[in-house]
């Protein structure tokens, strides 16, 4: 099944990776892993995209890291939430939300609507 | 890392990218082995997916935001070198001291 691939603006990229972290301690590949799958493949990143953007976000002090032991032995990078990315990531998400019904509203509009 | 270990643990820093880089191939690779390509196959197209080290390496340090500053301590600390081999460096750096 193809779909065409998004392009995300860095801003909705960010957004969507401290979601995804949100939900618990995850390295690098299982984040683009969860965000192709639950998409249904709509968002695939590319992966020279994720990881700037997780150095980014932890340097900006919205995620930090630790490295653990994976289940195959290897230690991995594991990414968690701070406590600025929580409350940086409820009001982006109220702001992208508004934004996606604003729009949708916009669309919707026909020939002939009040203005 | 807190800000100002990333400012001074650049190595390790560098380090700790390859090792993450390298886990997500390995990871990569091998669900890709599990799907039924050849292991070269696999490793081929992970290196691909995840495209030129080198530059996402590049992208990543300049994502920490530090660089400008490591460079410039870079800079400073050459020019004290150059400064402190040239004759007569140390006696005037005394005499300005003492003034």
């Amino acid at each position: 099944m193809t779909q065409t691939k998004s392009d995300l603006p860095q801003g909705t990229l960010d957004l969507l990776i401290l979601k995804v972290v949100a939900l618990g301690p995850v390295h690098g590949y299982a984040i683009a892993q969860r965000l192709d799958q639950v998409s249904r493949g709509v968002v695939q990143v590319p992966q020279g995209s994720l990881y700037p953007a997780l150095h980014r976000l932890e340097n900006r002090g919205l995620l930090t890291a630790d490295w653990k032991a994976t289940e195959t032995g290897r230690e991995a990078k594991f990414y968690r939430l701070t406590r600025t990315g929580r409350a940086k990531l409820e009001t982006e998400t109220a702001g992208w939300l508004r934004l996606a019904e604003a729009v949708g509203l916009i669309l919707k509009l026909s020939e002939g609507d009040a203005s | 890392m807190s800000w100002w270990h990333r400012l001074f643990n650049r190595r390790k820093q560098d380090e700790e990218l390859e090792k993450e880089l390298r886990f997500h191939l390995e990871q990569h690779t091998s669900d890709l082995v599990a799907e039924g390509y050849s292991p070269e196959e696999a490793a081929r197209r992970a290196r691909v997916a995840l495209g030129g080290q080198d530059q996402v390496k590049e992208m990543c340090r300049d994502a920490r935001g530090t660089r400008w500053i490591w460079d410039l301590g870079r800079d400073l600390r050459y020019g004290v070198r150059v400064l402190a081999k040239q004759p007569g460096f140390t006696a005037v750096a005394a005499l300005a001291l003492a003034l």
